[in-house]
This record gives structure tokens, sequence and C-alpha cells, in this order.
């Protein structure tokens, strides 16, 4: 069926299997392989993305629902080859290890400072609570979190 | 999932439609947060699945008629953040907040929960206790009113038809009176299917200090969330003291105990509802 959104800016009409899943539709079919797919049940949150300003596991969304729908991937958040703030913080303190995690926590983190540029720490740890990291323990993501550069 | 139809209404009457192709196998697919799981482990057959998300006349939450009125596409991120939920119907608010994740309650809605029938469903002994009647759409558009419990008949089961679809939830405003309270408890802190869960809801005053029309509801001890009647009775219209606190605890534990007899989980259950009932008791009463 044909479906029409928009992904980081760009407008689409496509075709997508009725039954596809929004991380299947933006790897598979868009090349967008930067939001990854850990569980695929909406556990581990390396599948989020922003829909609609939310943060949402593309894995638990039909693709057919995000018709009339904006997305922000991972890809999205550099602009004209410049890192979004975010990305510079979790570079700046270390928040990164195997990086699995990472586009995941960024667009939950995004999704938090696009709601809340003064976010505390609860807020912040509430934001990526949906957010499984192995590495990190995660005090390096929550410090990165909040020493995003307003 | 191959070879299944998917519709996506995007208005009431064009749900109507779609509830009108509708066979025994058909899904109604809202937020998709336990279905799509289903659906990947094909745990479930399907021949079409008839997609809500798009029905933005089921999405509102407001008072009407001296009720909290509940849209079934309100997601629990809308239902946690709306100050009508906050301020009248806490059970509610603090059930919403313990669903998931942020990513989960951004998208899973109370429509979902309660059609899900899950015996740990989050939102459902909160509405329970709050005395939720749940709206029915059919496929002729008829739309009929069913009390809660009369909806949730076994584990994963409600008397839902295949071509009808719960639209709203609504629950009398509680009056300034009536304390509401729900506490889960979860083999994590997050993301985690409820254990045990307990909600309380009764009218108290401080000064007589006295929990008068008590409503108690427990998930995750039966096949679905269900009321304690009996519970009810041992603490409705008491004075609540450390005494009537560590023996209603203590009788609700072997209520527990009997309603679980024989499952792996009682020895657990049994202790550890003393202490969610506790903190429930305590919330309740604080000033």
């Amino acid at each position: 069926m044909f479906i029409k959104f928009k992904v980081n800016g760009k407008d689409y009409d496509i075709d997508v299997f009725p039954t596809m899943r929004l991380i299947d539709l933006l790897r598979d079919k868009l090349g967008l392989t930067g939001t990854k797919e850990g569980c695929g049940e909406g556990e581990c949150g390396t599948c989020t993305v922003i829909l609609n300003n939310r943060a949402v596991n593309s894995c638990l969304v039909l693709a057919p629902q995000v018709r009339g729908k904006e997305i922000i991937t991972v890809e999205g958040l550099e602009t004209d080859g410049k890192l979004d703030p975010i990305q510079e913080s979790f570079i700046r303190n270390g928040a990164v290890q195997c990086g699995y995690c990472t586009p995941g926590m960024l667009m939950a983190s995004k999704a938090l400072l696009m709601e809340n540029v003064n976010p505390t720490e609860y807020d912040i740890k509430t934001a990526i609570s949906g957010n499984l990291c192995r590495c990190t323990g995660y005090n390096a993501i929550i410090k990165a979190i909040k020493d995003v550069e307003k | 999932m191959d070879n299944i139809q998917v519709m996506t209404p995007d208005s009431l009457p064009e749900l109507i439609d779609a509830l009108k192709m509708a066979t025994p196998e058909s899904k109604l697919i809202a937020g998709g947060t336990d279905l799509m799981i289903l659906m990947r482990e094909r745990r479930i057959k399907c021949d079409m699945l008839i997609d809500l998300s798009g029905i933005q006349e089921i999405n509102y939450i407001k008072i009407e008629d001296g009720h909290v009125c509940i849209g079934a596409n309100s997601t629990f991120t809308d239902i946690k953040n709306h100050q009508i939920v906050r301020e009248s119907a806490p059970a509610l608010f603090q059930a919403a907040g313990t669903i998931g994740s942020p990513q989960v309650r951004n998208r899973a809605t109370i429509g979902g929960n309660i059609g899900n029938g899950s015996p740990a469903g989050d939102s459902l002994p909160s509405l329970l206790v709050l005395g939720a009647q749940i709206l029915i759409m059919n496929s002729s558009g008829d739309i009929k009113m069913l009390p809660l419990e009369k909806l949730l008949v076994g584990s994963g089961k409600t008397a839902l038809s295949y071509d009808e679809v719960i639209v709203a939830v609504k629950f009398p405003i509680p009056g300034a009176d009536y304390r509401n309270t729900f506490v889960k408890i979860g083999s994590r802190g997050t993301v985690t299917i409820a254990k045990l869960s307990i909600a309380i809801g009764g009218y108290y005053n401080c000064e007589d200090n006295i929990l008068k029309g008590v409503k108690i509801a427990l998930g995750s001890v039966g096949k679905t969330a269900l009321r304690f009647y009996e519970m009810e009775r041992l603490l409705d219209g008491k004075s609540i003291s450390t005494e009537l606190i560590d023996s209603f605890c203590e009788s609700l534990s072997n209520q527990i105990a009997l309603a679980i007899e024989g499952r792996s989980s009682m020895p657990y259950k049994r202790e550890a509802v003393k202490s969610i009932a506790r903190e429930a008791l305590c919330n309740l009463i604080a000033v």
C-alpha cells in the first residue's frame, strides 16, 4: 500500500508491505541503517526514533501507521555536516563505547530536549529508562545529556 | 505476518465500514505495543488488521456530565500528562506512569490496555476502583456501555465480539474526598510487567480517620484484574490504625495465597502483597 510520510525533512510516497514494521521500512527500504534492532520487542530502545515529536520504538510501529507523519532518525540529527549538540556532548563525555545503543539513546535524549531544554537528572533518567546500555553503566550518558550546549 | 490485510480507517464512519468486514480472526491495532510482538512471534492467527491509530475522534480526555471521559486512542503519555487525570484520578495517573518506558507510553493506548485483557494490565486495577465503564461500538455504529468488570472475562480475553471496538472509558469524577492510589511491583523498576499491582480507593478525611466506600483491586493474582470485596469489607467504616493495617495486610496475604494456590509465584506474591498493600494504604491516608 502507498503511504506518504516525511523522514528527516524529506517527503516520501512509497509502496510498503502492509505489515512491515517501521524499523524495516527505515533500514531496508530507505537504507537508513542508523536505527538498530536489539530485541524487536520494545524493551531495549535501540530502535528508538522520533515520530511526530515523540520517541517511539520503531520495532513496534506498523509502516502504514506513519502515514501523514514526520519521523526523525539518528541520521537526521546532523545538519549540513554539523553534528547536533547532543551528538557532540556524547562524544565529549565518553558516552559511546560499543555504540550499539547510541542511536536509540540519542533519539530518546533528543526527544526529551525538544520538550524540555533544562531537564533535571530525574527527567533524564526517565527519558532514557526505555534504553538499555550494556557498556557504559549509564553515568556518562546522563552526564552527556546534562552537558548539552543550549 | 504474511497475507494479512491492513485497513486504515481515519474516521469513525470508516471504522464502522472496516468492522463490517471483520472476521473472528481479525485484530484491532492502535499502539501495537502488545500486538506487534504477538504477531512477530506468530503467536496469533490474523487475517485482517484494523489500524485505529488514525482515528482522532477517539483521542481525547475531557469532563462531561460529571464523568472523566477518555477516548480509547489516548496514549498513556497523554493520560499521565493530563491535569484532569493528575488531579482527580491519581490511581490512574500513577498506573499510567508505570507502563513500559516513555517510548511505549507514547504509543500504548488505554483502549489497547483494556482490550488486551492481560491479568497484569497496568491501568485495570485503577480503572476498577474508579468505577470505570467502557463504551463499545459495533459494526452497525451502535454504542453500548459495560462495566469494566463485565468486559474482562479471562486471561487475555474480553467480552468483545470480533466486530466490536472500545471507543472510550469513563468514570465518575472522584470527589475531593475520594482518594485513590496505585502501586505496582515488577522484576525491574521500569519496562516491566507487573508481578503484582494494587489500587485502593475510598472516602477519607483526616478528622475522623475513617475510610468509607472502600474499593480494592489487584492485578496479576488471577485470570483478570479483580476487586477483592471481602477485603473491602475489612476496611470499610473502620478507623485506620497500625493494627488495622497490619491485620488487613495479613488477611490479604491469605486471600492471595488461596487465589493462586499451586502457582509457583504464590510464596513470593503472598509476601510481596503485604508490602504493596501497606504502601498503598499509607499513600491513601497521607495528608
